[in-house]
């Protein structure tokens, strides 16, 4: 009995002060809050499990053990090794974030990167002519981004739709020139009558009487200003690129994210800056 | 740096009284000598009536009278600029008229007089993915293919198509042609292409350049990086796309020589807006414009705007800047909007200023 009461002790101090941390959203030295999944200055190793405080103390409900991994990303069965991914997720434990963007996007390969879910709250991803799960794939990154876009658009109509992202393990993907390493995601512009069916394409250069620039705008916001400042561990958006000479949106001259390229009529294009550095 | 000397010919342009469509030669030759040497060059573009909104016609700016001729109207909407044929006979440009869900995307091909002379209709599952005149002046090269979201995949193709009779002739033995740019110093047709399906998934490598010899109908492989040669051939460049740093090599051996032009890296990686200056020897296009930093993650962002709807957006103030590709610095300045969407066959630059439309013949050196 004796021998059990120390050890509970130890037990309690152990989760005492990790919980204090959590709480306190990095007060304590050496913790940086949930942001060690991988990027530059985030901790490569988590600083303790989640067990056994329960997930509803260690994250938000869409990220229940609170490792800025997604719970949708961590039950999704394409990313079990089993299922052809590459991890061994635990949704109540901080798991690490393996996956690396090597090299450039248009001439490097991805390691380690994860499945996007088709469908969750605020997007829905096509696959347009590729078989499923072979288009989606990206650093955890870049499903924060997407996934995080989402749910802070969930409540409006149409939903964002994801089109490519990167092969299972990067490297070329004709007729993308990048899409190579995990960082860039395709989102299709969005329509005035709200349609986001697997068909409801839309070219803003030859079908502008349907083009909605301010539900567009917004969207734009959403994903770059909201969700890809760079801030408390989210993406960085570096680049959009699309045809500015219909586009009918132009960025502030101080945040020049915005990049003309003609090819990019019936979606846009987003790039986050590669989050482990561009040495690898 | 010197200053390229214009000497004007001002030609009255009816519906805008304050427009000049000038001729202008750093030769020092006459206006007159100019315009001899070039007959008739021929100014076109598609675009809307009020200068903002979805192209609808195509207007042709006669030099001679100085008068605004609308060739045509489409039903729909014009999605390109207009290619002008080198000898300024023809007109091309891609439509898409109807609605959806028979929404019809296609390749007009326009007589100057506005007669169409052929169109060249998108199929299930091939749309039109590019075209630029090649060969002569009555042959179209077009490449057509499924786009990443039609149902099903479709390889892309390349033909030639006469515009008089119809005729195709189908280039074969290139797997995925994706650009196209006629090289008139030795008469063929380059084309990049993806590399083999093999390749798919692969680490990323050079993408395959082949030379289509139009007089002899022969297709090669090359080692050239890129399509975009400067009109004497010496030198190309591989565009920046999604952010892959612009490329400029030297054509007779390949050799990368992007670190020799003298502007900031920001700038060099992005290339030049408008390509090779038409005319001139190997001299690129560039705006001139302050460098933009970009942020860094962590500062506050900026968020994106609106243009407003009833402003064009034509720049007629903006400074552009021309780079020799051999010493790599720049060796002319001037004012004006180059990406205002008129298109000649004319050697020369077509300049939209306040002062009207110009035609800007380079300086030589």
């Amino acid at each position: 009995m004796g021998t059990r009461r120390v050890s509970l002790a130890g037990v309690r101090l152990t989760w005492a002060l990790p919980l204090l941390c959590i709480v306190t959203q990095g007060a304590c030295d050496g913790f940086l809050g949930f942001n060690w999944g991988g990027g530059p200055g985030e901790p490569q190793q988590p600083p303790n499990d989640c067990l056994p405080l329960g997930p509803a103390l260690c994250g938000p409900p869409w990220d229940t053990d609170g490792d800025t991994i997604s719970t949708a990303t961590e039950t999704n069965p394409t990313n079990t090794l089993a299922g052809g991914g590459f991890y061994s997720f635990d949704t109540l434990k901080w798991d690490l974030n393996r996956s690396i963007a090597s090299g450039q996007p248009s001439s490097g390969f991805l390691r380690d990167g994860m499945n996007l879910r088709d469908q969750n709250l605020g997007y829905v991803h096509y696959l347009g002519n590729d078989n499923i799960d072979t288009d989606d794939w990206g650093t955890g990154h870049l499903l924060r981004l997407i996934e995080g876009s989402g749910r802070t658009w969930f409540t409006t109509v149409p939903r964002i739709q994801v089109l490519d992202l990167s092969l299972r393990q990067g490297g070329n993907w004709p007729p993308h020139v990048s899409h190579q390493n995990g960082l860039d995601v395709d989102i299709r512009y969005l329509r005035k009558d709200a349609r986001d069916g697997i068909y409801d394409t839309l070219n803003i250069c030859t079908q502008g009487s349907l083009y909605d620039t301010l539900a567009t705008l917004r969207l734009l916001e959403t994903i770059v200003v909201e969700n890809g400042d760079g801030r408390e561990g989210r993406p960085f958006v570096e680049l959009v690129f699309a045809d500015t000479t219909c586009l009918g949106i132009a960025n502030d001259p101080r945040d020049p994210f915005i990049k003309h390229d003609a090819d990019h009529r019936n979606h846009f294009h987003v790039r986050i800056l590669d989050p482990d550095g561009p040495n690898n | 740096m010197a200053r390229t000397t214009e000497r004007s010919c001002h030609v009255p342009m009816g519906s805008r009284a304050a427009a000049l469509v000038s001729v202008l030669s750093a030769l020092g030759s006459a206006c007159e000598a100019s315009q001899a040497q070039q007959s008739a060059p021929v100014l076109v573009r598609a675009e809307n009536p009020i200068g903002v909104g979805p192209r609808d016609r195509v207007i042709v700016l006669d030099a001679p009278t100085g008068a605004r001729r609308e060739i045509y109207r489409s039903e729909g909407q014009i999605a390109d600029q207009v290619a002008v044929s080198p000898d300024g006979r023809y007109v091309a440009f891609a439509e898409v008229v109807g609605s959806e869900p028979a929404a019809e995307g296609r390749l007009t091909l326009l007589a100057l007089s506005g007669q169409v002379v052929r169109t060249i209709k998108s199929a299930e599952n091939r749309g039109l993915r590019n075209y630029v005149w090649c060969c002569d002046s009555d042959r179209i090269a077009v490449i057509t293919g499924s786009s990443r979201e039609d149902p099903a995949f479709r390889p892309e193709t390349l033909h030639i198509v006469d515009v008089r009779t119809g005729e195709e002739k189908n280039v074969e033995s290139i797997w995925r042609p994706l650009q196209a740019a006629w090289a008139a110093f030795d008469s063929s047709l380059y084309i990049k292409g993806a590399p083999p399906p093999e390749a798919r998934g692969k680490p990323g490598g050079p993408w395959p350049v082949y030379r289509y010899h139009a007089p002899s109908g022969r297709l090669s492989t090359t080692t050239h990086r890129g399509i975009f040669f400067s009109p004497d051939g010496s030198y190309y460049f591989d565009p920046s796309v999604e952010g892959a740093p612009f490329r400029l090599y030297r054509t007779i051996d390949d050799q990368d020589v992007t670190a020799t032009l003298t502007l900031p890296s920001e700038q060099v990686r992005w290339g030049p807006e408008f390509g090779w200056m038409p005319g001139a020897d190997h001299a690129l296009l560039f705006l001139d414009r302050p460098p933009r930093v970009p942020l860094r993650p962590g500062q506050p962002r900026a968020p994106p705007r609106r243009l407003d709807p009833n402003v064009p957006q034509v720049y007629p103030d903006r400074w552009n800047l021309a780079l020799d590709a051999e010493t790599g610095r720049i060796i002319d300045r001037f004012q004006g909007d180059i990406g205002a969407g008129w298109k000649t066959n004319a050697s020369a630059l077509v300049v939209e200023r306040r002062t009207g439309v110009e035609l800007v013949r380079p300086r030589r050196r």
